[in-house]
């Protein structure tokens, strides 16, 4: 963070806790694509400030922080999000702070041993049956489904719109994509909160322990099937064996599908990633964000994720 | 004398070479330990070196070999292609994309309502287009493995 911002940040923390506060550091903490963010050292505790990089996914900071806020309420583990900043005058983009929660340090953000992956499992069942009507959860949310099977195809529609509003022109494998998941989607007897992105790499973890859960953007509500196949296909493919994500699942959360219901979510996570991925290549064209890691992502990355989706479409 | 080389001023190539192999050689060296700024900057190495490899827009001969698919189906009585496609067709990329994907999508709609799935022509166009279309993926995955590699943190050719 340059002085000038640091300023405008020390301004902002001073006013949100009303009293003066001295920021001693500060420093980013990620390559995060769609948030920046920066670690927050004051005289009042540390904060972590999560910076939105214009669009990015097409996720909102203010559902998140809701999102967040609800999740604190029925006591489950997030970090407390304090304040949130929607029109960008502070730091010339919507942010919002949460505090600092301590964790391992690890050579790999995706690192995790099995005693800690079970605690994770765990702590994904919790989120899976939080009662989300009573904490206000869904009250941050800007998709509300109006009954159980209408949240998967309501989200797919929503990744669909998304890439439709993002792209040059209509991309006819995510289009064939969109009607097979469409036709094959599950029935759902009950929503739960759906962390969207879920798996190594998005926990803060310590002693064998699941400390906090992080990066909410994608949360919504809909199938907890949605959160396992990320888990297993994407996120912590290459932390664990399949086989140890399969047993894990089973014995401490009870959860199962056959093949063909992992094969229907694998493909739903890999349309959601090709979906958002347009939204990079649109923002470097548009000049709203020009960093290279989005012309990367808006290509070769889409591209990476249509690939496989198109194996499973096709099988 | 020249041969290609444009006259007076340096090619797009020496160019986007130069960018690539001065942050690469001088600049990413200078940065120090950060892995934000050091990634940012492989990150920038890769993508000059794409824009430089990338050759010229495949665009337009992909939209006509689309379109081909589309107007032989519809020349031979598709019903997948019946209301979505008709032979002769202007071909824009946007027409023609458009086309392909309702094309697939009722495809897929068929293939899940009805067991028969698409008829004869049906699966032919289908299949036709989903062969061109994984074609092009696949070209642009080769083009664009110089950005999976630095999105991975890797410098070209290192």
């Amino acid at each position: 963070m340059d002085e000038l911002v640091l300023g405008a940040l020390t301004d902002y923390l001073s006013a949100q806790r009303g009293e003066p506060t001295a920021v001693l550091a500060a420093r980013r903490l990620s390559v995060g694509h769609s948030r920046a963010m920066y670690r927050v050292d004051t005289d009042g505790g540390s904060f972590v400030v999560r910076v939105e990089q214009g669009g990015v996914f097409g996720t909102s900071g203010g559902e998140e922080f809701g999102v967040m806020q609800g999740l604190a309420r029925a006591g489950f583990p997030v970090a407390q999000a304090r304040w949130y900043e929607p029109t960008g005058n502070v730091l010339g983009r919507p942010f919002f702070v949460m505090d600092f929660v301590e964790g391992a340090e690890l050579p790999d953000e995706r690192a995790m041993d099995e005693v800690t992956a079970a605690d994770f499992v765990r702590t994904m069942a919790d989120l899976h049956a939080l009662d989300w009507k009573s904490a206000g959860v869904d009250e941050a949310l800007a998709v509300r489904p109006s009954s159980p099977d209408e949240a998967t195809h309501l989200q797919i529609e929503r990744w669909a719109g998304l890439y439709r509003a993002a792209a040059a022109a209509p991309i006819p494998l995510l289009e064939e994509a969109a009607a097979w998941l469409h036709h094959r989607a599950p029935p759902l007897e009950r929503l739960s909160v759906v962390h969207g992105d879920a798996g190594p790499g998005n926990v803060v973890q310590a002693d064998g322990r699941i400390v906090a859960v992080t990066d909410w953007e994608f949360a919504h509500l809909g199938d907890p099937a949605e959160d396992w196949s990320f888990c297993l296909s994407m996120r912590g493919s290459r932390t664990l064996p399949r086989e140890t994500w399969l047993e894990l699942f089973d014995r401490v959360a009870s959860f199962r599908l056959d093949e063909d219901g992992w094969s229907y979510w694998e493909a739903f996570n890999l349309f959601k990633g090709a979906c958002a991925n347009c939204t990079c290549l649109d923002l470097f064209e548009r000049g709203g964000n020009r960093a290279p890691n989005m012309a990367i992502i808006g290509t070769v990355l889409h591209r990476s994720f249509l690939r496989r989706l198109v194996k499973v479409v096709h099988r | 004398m020249g041969g290609e080389r444009p006259v007076g001023r340096p090619s797009e190539g020496a160019l986007w070479a130069s960018v690539a192999e001065t942050v690469q050689r001088v600049v990413l060296p200078a940065l120090g330990d950060d892995p934000h700024t050091r990634q940012v900057a492989i990150h920038l190495v890769g993508l000059a070196t794409y824009a430089d490899r990338r050759g010229p827009d495949p665009l337009p001969a992909r939209i006509d070999e689309l379109a081909d698919v589309l107007d032989a189906a519809a020349r031979a009585g598709a019903t997948l292609v019946d209301g979505r496609w008709t032979d002769g067709s202007p071909r824009t990329p946007d027409d023609v994309l458009s086309a392909a994907g309702a094309v697939l999508a009722a495809a897929a709609e068929a293939d899940s309502l009805d067991e028969a799935g698409p008829d004869e022509a049906g699966l032919a166009v289908r299949d036709d287009l989903r062969r061109v279309l994984l074609r092009h993926l696949d070209e642009d995955l080769a083009t664009e493995d110089v950005l999976l590699a630095a999105f991975r943190g890797k410098l070209p050719d290192g």
